[in-house]
């Protein structure tokens, strides 16, 4: 139920996340969904691609001389309406599970969005939350989304 | 090949200590003799000193002879230290070096088929036969390690693949489809490789055939091995070398990796205190300089590396009589003062390495601000120290700092930077950049 998600770090300097925009773009590689973290000196910018070129994206970068990892996030499927989100987030806390961070997503194919969290890396904790009814995508339903 | 495992040249390799020092003074005196004769520069100083060829007439007498330096190489660019014509000169090697001018070495027929040889020997340390199939993803060029690691695999009777650098997938595929089983890289491209792998959920011992690796050009540390040989399962020898005097292969480690084998039937090895020039000890760390005893094109009399090791004469349970040189700890030409401190890169270096395993690419910029000296460290976030995590990224420099402090005593600030964004040439970066105004 863990989904390969890519971790770029950026200088905070002109034209960085253009430069990588577009190295993923000429290789033919559509972005999912996309976050990024900043501080004063540097940025992490974190995207979904699709399953397919996610070791592609991966060294197309590393080649490219960026520094860039694969960490494991969760995406939820929520009901885009008022306190979709709310009553998924309070079925987290109801079990304690706390959240790393989140960024989200929707399409125009689906009357759904998409909740990306990251967690810990236990399937137990995943076990939990299905069991109370937190929808968990599939990397295949997250590439058809 | 020979009788003996590993051993390429067991007659020259465990020859005794007292034949080797007859051979070397014999290789020495006529190598003193055709530099004399042939090279002006040479000739000079040494008449200089009050040296004549006929005063050299074993090792005790190297002592007499004047040092080279690099920038004799440079000054005398391109041509004039050869001690052969140049149409006896058959192939060119050189770098470009770190303060512009490049260095150029001229090798004749006979010099590329010992520098070749010294290759062999260490690959065959490393457990190189015909049987193996060599990956060379060193640079194909003017830089010695991609032709160098060629030549001696090839001299193996080993299948060699000269994929040069870069281009990883391709890489991989290759090294996966052919089954290499000896990788021939800077150790720093053998760790990324075996991230890779990894990432890319290969196995090695299973998709990966490799079972060793020949790593050098860049300076590195046993963590670093370990980290290597766990990521691609394999045994990760270091291998010495400089363009000045061969190039890769001056000095290999064997199976016991306590140290390399320096060829001593071709190199003679000193170490000396860089401030007093005097010799030291085996044991005592201090400057290496090499003496060429069978360079024909472009020998080097007493050519000081400015690589600080140590040397060990203690027997080798390999077999092999050659004296062993330890890991370059650091540079004598480096060292910075600030605020009256003596400062290495190779400290800050060790700081980096054991807060990350492996070494990334630094670079220390020093400037006087206010009348104060102040270090910054700009360090290469590699992928091994990048955590998707703000807070842990934080606790990274926190941690750098605080142990560049205490290694030292200097307060540094550390800015993480971009992989590559550190200028490099020929692989090996710039690490100081001096901004004060003195």
């Amino acid at each position: 139920m863990f989904i390969k998600q890519i971790s770029i770090f950026l200088e905070n300097k002109k034209g960085a996340l253009s430069r990588m925009a577009n190295l993923l773009g000429e290789e033919g590689i559509n972005l999912l969904a996309m976050s990024i973290a900043d501080t004063d000196e540097f940025g992490i910018v974190r995207i979904i691609v699709p399953s397919e070129s996610v070791f592609r994206a991966l060294i197309v970068l590393r080649e490219e001389g960026m520094t860039a990892k694969i960490s494991n996030v969760v995406c939820v499927r929520i009901p885009h309406e008022p306190l979709g989100l709310a009553k998924a987030l309070d079925k987290f806390a109801e079990l304690g599970i706390s959240i790393d961070y989140s960024y989200s997503f929707c399409s125009s194919k689906s009357p759904d969005a998409v909740a990306i969290f990251r967690i810990q890396e236990d399937e137990k904790i995943l076990d939990k939350l299905k069991a109370v009814g937190v929808d968990f995508l599939t990397t295949e339903e997250v590439d058809k989304f | 090949m020979s009788i003996v495992d590993n051993i390429y040249n067991p007659e020259r390799e465990c020859m005794s200590k007292e034949d080797r020092a007859k051979l070397q003074g014999e290789f020495l005196k006529k190598t003193v003799e055709r530099v004399y004769n042939n090279v002006p520069v040479f000739r000079e100083r040494m008449d200089a000193k009050g040296v004549k060829p006929e005063d050299i007439n074993s090792i005790d007498d190297l002592k007499k002879l004047p040092f080279t330096e690099k920038t004799d190489l440079r000054d005398q660019f391109p041509f004039g230290l050869l001690a052969v014509p140049q149409s006896e000169i058959v192939r060119i090697q050189g770098s470009s070096g770190t303060t512009g001018k490049p260095i150029v070495a001229g090798y004749t027929e006979n010099d590329v088929e010992v520098w070749t040889e010294m290759v062999a020997r260490a690959m065959s340390a490393a457990g190189a036969t015909k049987d193996d199939i060599v990956q060379v993803c060193y640079g194909y060029g003017l830089f010695t390690g991609g032709l160098g690691a060629h030549q001696g695999a090839t001299k193996l009777g080993a299948m060699t693949i000269p994929m040069s650098s870069g281009n990883t997938q391709r890489q991989i595929m290759m090294m996966k489809e052919l089954g290499s089983t000896i990788l021939c890289c800077t150790p720093s491209y053998a760790t990324y490789l075996g991230e890779t792998i990894r990432e890319m959920g290969l196995v090695p011992g299973k998709d990966i055939k490799l079972k060793s690796g020949v790593f050098g050009a860049e300076p590195w540390s046993e963590e670093m091995r370990q980290h290597i040989e766990e990521l691609l399962g394999i045994d990760a020898m270091n291998i010495y070398g400089l363009t000045e005097i061969a190039g890769p292969g001056v000095a290999f480690e064997c199976k016991e990796k306590h140290g390399m084998h320096i060829n001593e039937d071709h190199v003679i090895a000193e170490i000396i205190d860089p401030v007093t020039e005097e010799q030291l000890p085996p044991g005592t760390p201090g400057e290496l300089v090499l003496t060429t005893i069978t360079k024909e094109g472009q020998p080097m009399i007493r050519y000081r590396t400015h690589d600080i090791c140590t040397l060990d004469d203690t027997p080798c349970s390999c077999g092999r009589t050659t004296i062993r040189m330890g890991r370059i700890t650091g540079r004598t030409d480096d060292m910075l003062v600030i605020r009256g401190v003596n400062v290495f890169p190779s400290q800050i270096e060790s700081v980096l390495v054991g807060v990350n395993g492996v070494a990334p690419h630094y670079m220390l910029i020093v400037d006087r601000v206010n009348s104060t000296d102040t270090l910054e460290v700009q360090v290469e976030l590699t992928d091994e120290m990048f955590s998707d995590s703000v807070s842990k990224i934080e606790k990274i420099k926190n941690q750098i700092a605080s142990e560049i402090k205490s290694v030292v005593g200097i307060q540094a600030k550390i800015t993480l930077v971009e992989p590559k964004s550190i200028p490099r040439s020929e692989g090996k970066a710039k690490r100081i950049i001096d901004n004060r105004k003195i």
